[in-house]
């Protein structure tokens, strides 16, 4: 048994080691191999490819693009799927699994075929393609993913606070301002940075309703495409996997003291 | 007398509580539902009706035809392409399952602590940039990559393994990487719900351990199966970056057939008609786990 418990254990951490984080590992130690091939054997040290990332024009501008896109669509669809996450869980009404599974539903569709889409309906409302688009499409897978993080926490809190406060003379929105909301806020907070997180790492839906405007993503696609400068790719990737793992970490933190360890999904 | 305008009263507060509920109701559920009709199913509807319009090269009129689903079902290519993608992603879910199992199975018995580090360290990377850990993989699996080049090195091999880039296999590893989190949280999730006494009933009753596993944890685990073969099967059946980044001729998937409609070749009605199919194909694998398996189970 003890064994066997053993094996078990040196199996996962072999598994996720080697298939999860030995690429991820290879990527940022080869940012610092002083060669412009990426290969052993190492050639020695060098910050030289992060200096040089610093000084892409078109690499800050993507960035740029990417970060103030990916503010924009957090906003708007913490409003619109905390609304929704209000009609999924806080009312009883017919209707209400319908509604649900209305919200839900382009989670079960591949971003492919929204990405096409979509393209195909900016097409025919006659709206060019630009950032504007970018903007609203992100919304659009953006907002079943905040209803339904947030809906989840909501589902797990007593109804009747909310009922007592109204009771005790609250307006509705008071009632949701000192009662719901500092309940749910940390649920808002952590839907929040994975709904940044999914704008801001967006390819597919990008890729198709771009137009001329170039996000990070899309950077590192025409990058990774036709690019002979890969230790660059290389140094910027390993600066966003180190911010966005402490992104995620936060964002669990928070939720996991929401949930009180209790739902990981 | 009293207890008549006390009624009425009372009514009119129940009338008036109702109607602010159904004021509440509505003012929370009306944004976010027009904005998915905009935004998601009307897009999704253009696309099913644009499938059937009379489609060339950079051209689409508002005729119905079928042409667009005959020539996908009359072209060799796309009919290839089809295939490898239902190959690609099987064989993948199949790998993922049982790559996944024991780790699931491991994490379901783990002390509280060590559970919370493994989980943590199956999610965090699943937020990493995708391309990124795409481009991660070429690295390690390129002609002259890490791999080859420790494997040269240190005498094991004299010529590159070629089967490692570009390939079904390249494709198939890095879409283990990105799902395997998908496949082992569900599956712990549901081995957690078996209580140990239940195991601990079974062996003292003499089940040996493969009679344990196949008769109490393999159909316990359904759940979990379903759950992340909704999650990953589907969505790998529309991948194209993947594809379309390692893996070369061999790898060509649905996902590349349509965005190559969309993005080079100019035919919008056939793009539409095939990502149709893949779609219909998705809601009706979907729509049998739901039947199967039951909602609530799922979320």
């Amino acid at each position: 048994m003890r064994k066997f418990r053993f094996a078990l254990a040196f199996y996962t951490y072999a598994v996720i080691g080697l298939l999860i984080y030995l690429p991820i590992a290879i990527l940022i130690v080869f940012s610092f191999n002083d060669s412009r091939v990426l290969s052993l054997p190492w050639k020695g040290f060098t910050l030289r490819w992060y200096r040089i990332a610093l000084q892409r024009p078109d690499l800050h501008q993507a960035l740029w693009t990417s970060l103030w896109i990916a503010a924009v669509v957090t906003l708007v669809s913490l409003v619109l799927g905390v609304l929704a996450a209000n009609a999924m869980a806080r009312y009883r009404y017919r209707g209400r699994l319908l509604f649900t599974g209305y919200v839900a539903l382009p989670f079960v569709v591949p971003w492919l075929l929204l990405g096409i889409a979509l393209l195909l309906f900016f097409n025919r409302v006659g709206m060019p393609l630009s950032a504007l688009t970018i903007i609203l499409s992100h919304i659009a897978f953006d907002v079943p993913l905040v209803a339904v993080l947030v809906a989840a926490r909501m589902h797990q809190f007593d109804p009747w606070l909310e009922a007592a406060a109204r009771d005790l003379g609250c307006t509705p929105w008071q009632a949701f301002r000192y009662v719901t909301l500092p309940i749910i806020a940390p649920a808002v907070i952590a839907a929040g940075i994975f709904a940044f997180n999914w704008s801001f790492d967006a390819f597919v839906v990008t890729h198709f309703v771009s137009g001329t405007q170039v996000t990070f993503p899309l950077w590192v696609w025409s990058a990774l495409r036709y690019s002979k400068n890969l230790p660059v790719i290389n140094a910027v990737s390993s600066v966003i996997v180190v911010v966005e793992m402490g992104l995620v970490l936060i964002a669990e933190m928070l939720r996991r003291r929401g949930d009180a360890g209790e739902s990981w999904l | 007398m009293t207890t008549a305008t006390g009624t009425a009263a009372a009514r009119r507060a129940r009338w008036r509580y109702l109607f602010g509920q159904y004021m509440g109701l509505l003012a929370n559920l009306t944004p976010p539902l027009l904005y998915l009709l905009a935004l998601f199913y009307a897009p999704m509807s253009i696309l099913l009706v644009m499938s059937f319009w009379k489609s060339g090269y950079m051209t689409l009129e508002p005729a119905f035809t079928l042409e667009n689903y005959i020539t996908f079902f009359t072209t060799p290519v796309y009919l290839k392409a089809l295939t490898n993608t239902f190959a690609i992603a099987t064989g993948t879910m199949l790998a993922l399952v049982v790559i996944a199992f024991p780790m699931a199975y491991y994490l379901a018995r783990l002390r509280p602590r060590y559970e919370r580090l493994i989980l943590y360290l199956l999610i965090i990377p699943v937020e990493i940039n995708f391309l990124i850990r795409i481009f991660a993989w070429k690295i390690a699996l390129g002609r002259s990559g890490i791999i080859n080049s420790a494997l040269m090195r240190l005498g094991l091999i004299h010529e590159p393994l070629k089967f490692l880039l570009y390939s079904k296999f390249a494709v198939a590893l890095v879409l283990i990487h990105e799902w395997l989190p998908y496949v082992v949280i569900p599956l712990y999730l549901a081995l957690k719900g078996i209580a140990p006494e239940i195991i601990a009933a079974a062996r003292s009753l003499g089940a040996t351990r493969w009679d344990v596993f196949r008769h109490i944890i393999l159909p316990l685990s359904v759940p979990g199966l379903f759950a992340s073969f909704v999650l990953v099967y589907i969505p790998m059946l529309g991948e194209f970056a993947v594809p379309a980044l390692v893996g070369g001729p061999s790898g060509y998937m649905l996902g590349n057939v349509i965005e190559n409609q969309f993005l080079s070749a100019g035919n919008w009605g056939l793009g539409s008609a095939i990502g149709f199919i893949l779609l219909t194909v998705t809601l009706a694998l979907v729509a049998v786990v739901v039947k199967v398996a039951g909602v609530e189970k799922l979320l």
